[in-house]
């Protein structure tokens, strides 16, 4: 089966197809692949190889990459294979060679504006009785995302972390039933027209509510709306993740943490806030504000493994051998840590995931950060 | 083949108030047996290099969705469109599907999904079948074609069974709700067609149908009354207690809700 | 003909009920089609017949008359060995259009759909279908055919005023069956079978009723469903035994499908199976998301979990907060219980209505 490279997708995922030709088969990038750790015959080198000559490569290995980046920061040429990866995924879609679980949430971000096949009426629910704003405008947005906006578990963080931008009195609003979602996972999955449209309706709507500032809940949703938004027109936006946001909001003292937390807490770096991003140390800061005794995984910041959950992953049914998430919740247990934290609903779904499968429920929590801030803040929220 | 058009089940609600069926937020979707049969219609063109139309009765917002037929890879798309077939019951819907699709030339076979998630009565495919004067499949798991018999061979599914069944052609058949994977169609070809496609629109004149024939005055049946089902309200109602007491509360609960229905 | 003048209704007499058969004894849906029809031909002072269409109809016959049927139509043909739609509609529809039945009860079952749909517009009338209840208004003598419409969100009566026979179909196990008496007597009348001028356009090859292996949990109209929460494989079965007594499909989370204690295959959730039951009942399921939105086609969700907290409880219709260990037996002993209080063949309640 020949995998070539779209055109289409090339362009708008800014593959620089000439440079691919810089690849020189190192395979710094399959060393540090945690998907070639685990399943024989996964290498994105070979990927990269067999893009490069045009030559027969399995499309279903396509699906297994999680998008990382592990490999971009390896990579000594610069390369970006997700981005290749998703290129030549667009492909796999037109051949028909897609997974069950991933056909299903593509159809349904086109036809619902999110993945998980809910009613789109039903998105700003995760709001009610919180009284913030959800239409007119206002100089800061939160953009809550599909994860946290329809899945229970992450209701809890979402609310405590509105309750939170409500205490330290900074004027905000949600986009309620105009937000959609942000098509980052689309785009990962080859998806190059579906995200351009959940984009372009995105970026209507966050012009419309003149804010100045967009406050993502997901690195996923901030990665879209900071990376990829502005070729699409959004403009004059400053685009931050929450834990940005708490931190700034503790250093002027909008914010206090009186509660300390004083639990023994091993903070997560999720790939597209810390790796893709850059962005390490605020959730830390934000963490040791809440008197967190912070852990350090093994492997952190640059190096942290992915969860499993991003390009598609989570819509993909991985077999238990191979799961991220199971060796992390273990490394975070063996490290003697209480409280696993993170700051991404999609790894937080992934880890409670994984703590009901080993067993560790009741030894081991799974927090993201804005939960333990609120509860040091003294904020709660009923559900 | 035959697609229905139907509001997005998960957003439909029901105004116990008002008595009247919610369907504001829900957008409209092909039916989702509809997609099966359009994906067996799509299979057979693969095999046999046969041309795939859809037909569809509705109002004229369907035309887009008659559009998602020709992003799958159907070749053209009718829709019967016309005042009059407002308030149709099943007998005029598929008197007007008939005729269109006698007006287009006929089929050698006509796919259709089981049955609707709106109303459910799954009796169009056999009504239309009687007024095609074709032969009749129903409730089909799978099958394939004969062509130098014209004939087909195929399995219908039965109530704890099935039956394996030869028809000739031309032959209506109704295939159930998942007994395959629809194709996938990439958004932007999707977006093309939506753009482009322009289906062919049919009234009752085109058809050669009485206006007596069709809508109310042409239906035998029709809605005297609607209530909303006792399940469809999701109100928590919580148990708590000692666990005989719970269990007993539970069992009782779910009986008022119907959920023993069917069960010995 | 069948759009029929309100002065002329009166000559329309008569619920018919069309048999369903396995070759020797009748399908348990005609006997409760029989039940209903022998209730609504006695309001409308009226009687009610059966129509027999079999290879050997003799005790298919005598079954009829057991289960109410005041009067059986019998034609034997080979042709009628197994279900067609051609041979079954070219036969009844001269024998309907010469006895007039004002009511004609076919089953909700996926022949009887198959040959209602044909009929109806062979006779240009109308269908109730899927009936969940059939009331009767004994001054039009007008039937009133509820059903489920929406997934179930709606109850819509239906009603078929100027086209007779109205032609109901009726879902199995919406109706029960009168005890047997099989002391009664009643009119056998043969119907011919003429002879056919064309060839059949469709043959049954071959049917088969052993159990097709298990069924596809994606038709499953009953779910119990097992979580993390469960606790271990022993209470797995546990919960087998209430899905064999609920005549359920057993069905797990992605955490219990790891652990091997149910078959992946009968996973629901994201990267698993989508189901539509009428029923779903958890227990120890906490309820992500990546699980529940395998259940957005479900009628009523019920759940028990010790965490109040649980998401499931979000979504659960009836949420029971307990101990799964201690709340499960006791529910599987409530089912049984109430199963032994209402044995099949026994007199039964009333029909249930909506």
């Amino acid at each position: 089966m020949t995998v070539k490279l779209d055109d289409e997708a090339v362009e708008a995922l800014r593959v620089d197809v000439p440079s691919l030709q810089a690849c020189y088969q190192c395979g710094d990038c399959t060393a540090v692949c945690p998907w070639a750790a685990r399943v024989p015959g996964f290498s994105p080198r070979r990927v990269m190889r067999a893009l490069q000559v045009g030559s027969g490569y399995l499309e279903a290995e396509l699906w297994r990459c999680t998008a990382c980046a592990a490999c971009t920061v390896a990579c000594p040429r610069g390369l970006n294979p997700p981005s290749v990866i998703a290129a030549a995924r667009r492909r796999a879609l037109l051949a028909q060679n897609l997974p069950a679980g991933v056909q299903r949430a593509l159809e349904s971000m086109a036809d619902r504006g999110n993945p998980f096949g809910t009613g789109a009426s039903s998105r700003g629910r995760w709001a009610e009785g919180l009284g913030v704003l959800d239409h007119g405008q206002f100089p800061v947005l939160l953009f809550a995302g599909c994860t946290a906006s329809f899945d229970p578990r992450a209701h809890g963080a979402l609310r405590t972390l509105a309750r939170a931008l409500q205490v330290s009195k900074t004027k905000f609003g949600l986009l309620g039933r105009r937000e959609t979602c942000c098509g980052n996972e689309a785009l990962a999955m080859g998806e190059v027209g579906l995200f351009e449209e959940l984009a372009r309706e995105n970026i209507r709507a966050i012009e419309e509510s003149g804010a100045t500032t967009v406050v993502a809940a997901s690195p996923h949703c901030y990665n879209a709306l900071k990376n990829e938004y502005p070729r699409l027109g959004l403009a004059g936006v400053e685009v931050l993740h929450y834990t940005e946001m708490l931190a700034r909001l503790l250093s002027e003292h909008k914010l206090a943490t009186p509660g300390k937390i004083a639990r023994r807490v091993a903070y997560h770096d999720p790939c597209y806030l810390g790796r893709v991003n850059r962005v390490f140390d605020a959730p830390r800061a934000v963490l040791e504000g809440a008197g967190a005794k912070l852990i350090e995984l093994e492997s952190n910041r640059d190096g942290a493994v992915c969860c499993g959950g991003g390009g598609g992953g989570a819509f993909r049914e991985v077999p238990l051998s191979e799961r991220l998430s199971v060796a992390r919740v273990k490394e975070a247990a063996d490290a003697g840590a209480e409280v696993l934290a993170t700051a991404c609903p999609v790894c937080v779904q992934m880890f409670e995931d994984a703590l009901a499968v080993t067993g560790l429920q009741g030894t081991l929590e799974v927090r993201d950060t804005s939960e333990l801030v609120s509860r040091a803040m003294g904020v709660t929220v009923r559900h | 083949m035959c697609v229905k058009v139907v509001p997005d089940p998960s957003e439909i609600t029901f105004d116990p108030q008002t008595k009247t069926v919610n369907r504001r937020n829900a957008r409209n979707i092909l039916n989702a047996a509809d997609l099966n049969a359009l994906e067996w219609a799509l299979k057979v063109k693969a095999l046999t290099g046969a041309t795939v139309w859809t037909f569809s009765m509705g109002p004229p917002f369907a035309a887009q969705n008659l559009a998602d037929t020709i992003a799958m890879g159907a070749d053209d798309a009718f829709l019967v469109s016309d005042r009059a077939l407002a308030e149709s019951d099943t007998l005029p819907t598929s008197l007007a599907l008939a005729k269109a699709i006698e007006k287009a030339g006929g089929a050698d076979l006509v796919l259709c999904g089981d049955e609707t998630s709106d109303s459910a009565t799954g009796q169009v495919p056999a009504s239309l079948a009687e007024h095609l004067n074709y032969a009749q499949l129903t409730f089909v798991r799978d099958f394939a074609l004969e062509p130098e018999k014209r004939a087909l061979r195929a399995t219908r599914e039965l109530e704890g069974g099935q039956a394996v069944v030869e028809s000739e052609l031309p032959c209506v058949v109704s295939v159930l709700s998942g007994s395959n994977r629809p194709r996938y169609t990439l958004f932007a070809t999707r977006q093309g067609a939506r753009r482009s496609f322009k289906p062919k629109v049919w009234g009752i004149a085109d058809l050669g149908l009485a206006r007596e024939l069709v809508g109310a005055a042409g239906s035998p049946t029709r809605v005297s009354a609607v209530t909303a089902a006792p399940s469809a309200k999701r109100e928590s109602l919580r148990i708590k207690g000692p666990p005989r007491e719970a269990a007993r509360k539970l069992v009782e609960a779910l009986e008022a809700r119907g959920a023993f229905e069917g069960v010995r | 003909m069948p759009r029929v003048a309100p002065e002329s209704r009166g000559e329309w007499r008569g619920v018919l009920v069309v048999a369903e058969h396995t070759g020797k004894a009748l399908r348990p849906i005609t006997r409760e089609l029989l039940s209903k029809g022998h209730d609504l031909a006695e309001r409308l002072g009226t009687t009610l017949s059966c129509a027999v269409l079999a290879q050997d109809p003799g005790p298919l016959v005598k079954e009829a008359i057991a289960f109410g049927a005041d009067r059986v139509f019998c034609a034997q043909s080979p042709l009628f060995e197994h279900y067609n739609t051609e041979p079954y509609t070219d036969l009844l529809a001269p024998l309907i259009l010469k006895e007039r039945p004002e009511a004609l009860l076919v089953g909700g079952t996926r022949n009887g759909r198959d040959l209602a749909g044909r009929l109806a517009v062979r006779l240009k009338t109308g269908i109730g279908a899927d009936s969940t209840d059939i009331r009767v208004n004994t001054d039009t003598r007008n039937l009133e055919m509820v059903k489920p419409a929406f997934g179930g969100l709606i109850l819509a009566a239906i009603v078929c005023e100027n086209h007779r026979p109205q032609i109901a179909t009726a879902r199995p196990n919406v109706f029960s069956p009168l005890p047997p008496d099989w002391k009664r007597m009643a009119e056998v009348v043969r119907v011919e079978v003429p002879e056919r001028t064309s060839r059949l356009r469709t043959r049954v090859v071959r049917e088969s009723f052993e159990a097709q292996g298990r069924a596809r949990i994606e038709d499953a109209k009953v779910v119990v469903c097992v979580g993390r929460g469960i606790g271990s494989v022993e209470r797995v079965e546990t919960a087998a035994e209430l899905a064999r007594h609920l005549t359920a499909t057993l069905a797990s989370t992605r955490p219990v499908a790891d652990l091997g204690w149910v078959p992946h295959s009968q996973m629901i959730g994201q990267t698993g199976a989508f189901v539509r039951p009428s029923v779903y009942i958890a227990f120890g399921v906490s309820g992500q998301v990546a699980h529940t939105v395998g259940l957005s086609g479900t009628r009523t969700i019920a759940a028990v979990n010790k965490d109040p907290k649980a998401p499931i409880f979000s979504m659960a219709d009836i949420a029971v907060e307990g101990d799964v260990s201690e709340i499960l037996p006791a529910f599987l002993d409530e089912v049984k219980r109430r199963s032994k209080a209402a044995p099949p063949g026994a007199p039964p309640e009333a029909p249930r209505s909506g």
